[in-house]
């Protein structure tokens, strides 16, 4: 459905975008995820064609998109980062001047209209002006406008942010049905747990670059551990005690962390074997925590940073 | 107890006014530019060439004293004068090319000669013009009385300094004058013109309460000699009249040697100003045509700020990402801005349908010329207006500081375009760029059909400019409209 190949894009002397290829195929909901300024937006607005890019090629459904009005953008709907509403109207009205831009005829713009609105839970407030709306609203009638023309890619850029959990699980529930209905979706987002939720695959960018693309399973699969012990000591822990937990299997990695031992473990059946083993040692547990590896962790291990920096 | 939090309020407040760069630029340089325009309009730079009003003269007479006229007309440095035909000087007039046509009819200076010394009565002298330049007519009035009475009293008396002589008397000065064998000159023709002239000071015989209430009465009529025999340049001497120099009043040598009295009748006003309107209605027409001008000054204005704050929209949909999507859209940049282009429009055919139609309802003008040009001329000043919107969307980078700066634009050009003060206060080089501002061709357009009957051929020029400037805005925002997203 959609291709991109060596992407790159410069601000004056600055690449924002150096190099990025990924797909989306046809139904998949592919995740961009990256830190602030990683590249995601400029890769998003180029997709789009709302900016000119400086190198590689672009494919929608196998080719380029020529120009303004090649009738191939009606296959893209692009949620933006901003709420792309106007506030003075309603959202009816709002959907209606969205639709009309993309050449619908009036009948088949008012059922498209109702359906984008059920979409979303939002039928019951067609005719209020937006301005009434909450922030959530807002953000669901933001989607239901790129729906209407019945686009085959849907691209959303960081379309929860800013939204209470009760909003964030209605756009959520939106996009699971977009999902059962066959859209392909790029959705960028800074949220692992949305990423994780929604995704079948991930492509995470760093620096204008792809540092990592697959699906979330490979990608956890590719770190060494699938499990973190972290555990507090009294007395402090001592550095003897970490060569010979390392030699315990499953295992992965041992060392000392702000004062504590942490380990990263294939099974966490080993844990009750390595507490004993800490006792022995002459140390006192005073607290204990385990984590499971996420795309938290992988981002972490690709990037050096938190997905939220 | 509660300064702290005053101060804290105070403080954050200028900080966010300090902030915002382009509120500073409107607060200080607005003020600056409109308030230094102004004092330059009004002499305070006082090197700049004075400003000259456009009159045509039409000499039918083709005798010495309209020829003097003419020539004196033609030297004046506050008029620039073109000799035309009858019909192509009051075209001019109607067209709006010159502020008025004085028609000097034939035998004019021969009866002005007469009437000067109250042989005959004074000739008629029409004034042709157009009301809404109201304030122009009457300098030009002002500033040709003079160089009429000079003509005629140059020929008819070898000077005014002569005529002036005549007047002088022998008498020793006392509350009680007299003339030519010390009777009381009671003769009010030569009173008033040395009243007109300004040296009733001078003539210690009149009643100073007489004096002042003849000059007075005088003045009302030609507000602008006034102006003239006030400023420093009119001292109590006159100007040079030719072969005869002038003398000055009251000197010894003036009483020393007094001439005879070649008449007795005294002087009169030489002719007769007769105001001829270019428009249909008499008065009520006048008061139409002000009110029609006043009506089209400020749609001018009003629409030139609707346009901005369309474009200035732009730029707010743009930062609330509504272009972006609906940039994603497979429409043509040509049909995007072409868009913008007609709604705008429409709003100001709107502003400028609403507006006429009210002032008509309550002060009554009509349009008195084709209304096919005033269509066109709508359509042409909002396509100008709608433009320029769109330039101020290009060329912004912000709303607020784009909206700061188009109003200061457009205050400047309504200023510089003649709304709100006449343009020939301007100095001559302010005048000189007065074409190229749109509101110009906008005001004027819209007087030539309300008030001159203008035809859709005579409306041209007009619309030209304005769909010339229009077509100048779209090209300006073609080539600076920014298409790409900011990083």
């Amino acid at each position: 459905m959609l291709e991109v190949r060596g992407l790159v894009k410069r601000y004056g002397g600055v690449k924002a975008v150096d190099g990025v290829s990924f797909r989306v195929e046809a139904g998949e909901v592919v995740g961009l995820l990256g830190p602030n300024g990683a590249g995601k937006t400029s890769t998003v607005s180029s997709i789009c064609g709302l900016t000119r890019i400086d190198g590689g090629e672009i494919l929608i459904d196998g080719r380029p998109v020529r120009g303004d009005a090649d009738p191939r953008k009606r296959l893209l709907g692009l949620v933006p980062q901003e709420l792309a509403l106007i506030e003075e109207l309603s959202a009816e009205r709002n959907l209606r001047f969205f639709g009309s831009l993309q050449g619908m005829s009036k009948p088949a713009l008012s059922e498209a209209i109702e359906r984008s609105l059920e979409l979303v839970g939002l039928s019951a407030r067609a005719g209020d002006v937006v301005r009434t709306f909450s922030g959530g609203m807002k953000r669901r009638l933001n989607i239901a406008s790129a729906l209407l023309h019945d686009p085959r890619l849907v691209i959303l850029d960081e379309p929860t942010v800013g939204v209470d959990p009760q909003s964030r699980n209605a756009i959520f529930e939106g996009l699971e049905k977009l999902r059962a209905l066959g859209k392909s979706l790029l959705y960028t987002t800074h949220y692992m747990e949305e990423a994780e939720r929604l995704c079948d695959r991930v492509v995470i960018v760093d620096h204008g670059r792809v540092a990592a693309d697959g699906d979330l399973h490979e990608l956890i699969g590719s770190l060494p551990a699938r499990n973190r012990l972290t555990v507090g000591l009294e007395p402090p822990p001592q550095p003897r005690w970490i060569e010979p937990l390392r030699k315990v299997g499953g295992v992965t990695s041992a060392h000392f962390d702000d004062g504590r031992l942490r380990l990263d473990l294939e099974d966490l059946a080993i844990v009750p074997g390595l507490l004993a083993a800490i006792g022995e040692a002459g140390g006192s547990v005073k607290s204990l925590a385990t984590e499971r590896m996420d795309l938290q962790t992988v981002f972490l291990e690709l990037t050096g940073k938190d997905l939220r920096d | 107890m509660i300064t702290r939090p005053l101060l804290a309020v105070v403080a954050k407040d200028l900080q966010v006014f300090f902030s915002d760069r382009h509120s500073v630029v409107l607060a200080f340089v607005a003020p600056i530019v409109l308030a230094s325009l102004m004092a330059t309009v009004f002499g305070g730079a006082g090197t700049s060439k004075p400003s000259r009003i456009e009159i045509c003269l039409v000499d039918e007479d083709e005798s010495v004293i309209s020829r003097a006229i003419v020539d004196a007309a033609s030297a004046e440095s506050r008029l620039r004068v073109r000799l035309e035909p009858r019909e192509a000087a009051l075209a001019r007039v109607r067209l709006g090319e010159s502020t008025t046509t004085v028609i000097i009819p034939e035998g004019f200076g021969e009866r002005a000669a007469d009437a000067l010394l109250g042989d005959d009565d004074p000739p008629e002298l029409p004034f042709h013009f157009d009301p809404t330049h109201q304030a122009e007519v009457r300098m030009v009035q002002g500033l040709l009385t003079r160089l009429i009475l000079e003509s005629v009293a140059a020929d008819s008396l070898g000077g005014v300094g002569d005529l002036l002589g005549e007047f002088e008397t022998d008498a020793p000065r006392s509350g009680s004058a007299t003339v030519a064998g010390g009777a009381r000159a009671a003769d009010p023709a030569r009173d008033e013109f040395l009243a007109l002239v300004g040296f009733d000071d001078a003539i210690e015989e009149q009643d100073d309460a007489d004096a002042r209430a003849d000059r007075a009465e005088f003045t009302r009529v030609f507000p602008g000699l006034a102006d003239l025999l006030d400023s420093p340049e009119s001292p109590a001497t006159l100007p040079d009249l030719g072969p005869n120099p002038p003398r000055e009043l009251g000197s010894s040598a003036a009483r020393a040697a007094p001439k005879p009295r070649a008449k007795s009748r005294g002087v009169s006003m030489p002719y007769a100003p007769r105001d001829v309107s270019i428009l249909v209605g008499g008065t009520a027409g006048e008061h139409q045509a002000l009110a029609a001008h006043a009506f089209a000054g400020m749609i001018v204005q009003f629409v030139l700020f609707s346009a901005v704050e369309w474009g200035v929209n732009l730029l707010i949909e743009r930062r609330r990402g509504i272009w972006k999507r609906m940039r994603l859209a497979p429409v043509s940049r040509f049909t995007m801005l072409g868009g913008k282009v007609v709604g705008s429009m429409m709003i100001s055919c709107l502003i400028i349908t609403g507006v006429f139609g009210a002032g008509a309802l309550i002060f009554g003008y009509r349009v008195n010329g084709s209304f096919a040009a005033l269509v066109a001329l709508a359509l042409a000043f909002s396509w100008t207006a709608a433009n320029l919107g769109l330039l101020v969307a290009a060329l912004g980078r912000s709303p607020q500081g784009a909206r700061s700066v188009s109003v200061l634009c457009v205050l400047l050009m309504v200023m510089l375009g003649g709304g709100w003060i006449p343009s020939f206060l301007f100095p001559e080089w302010l005048q000189t760029v007065n074409p190229a501002i749109p509101t110009r061709w906008a005001v004027d357009g819209f007087d030539g059909v309300f008030s001159r009957g203008f035809s859709f051929g005579e409306a041209r020029p007009a619309l030209l400019a304005l769909f010339g400037f229009g077509a100048a805005f779209a090209g300006a925002t073609a080539l600076t409209f920014r298409w790409e997203e900011p990083s």
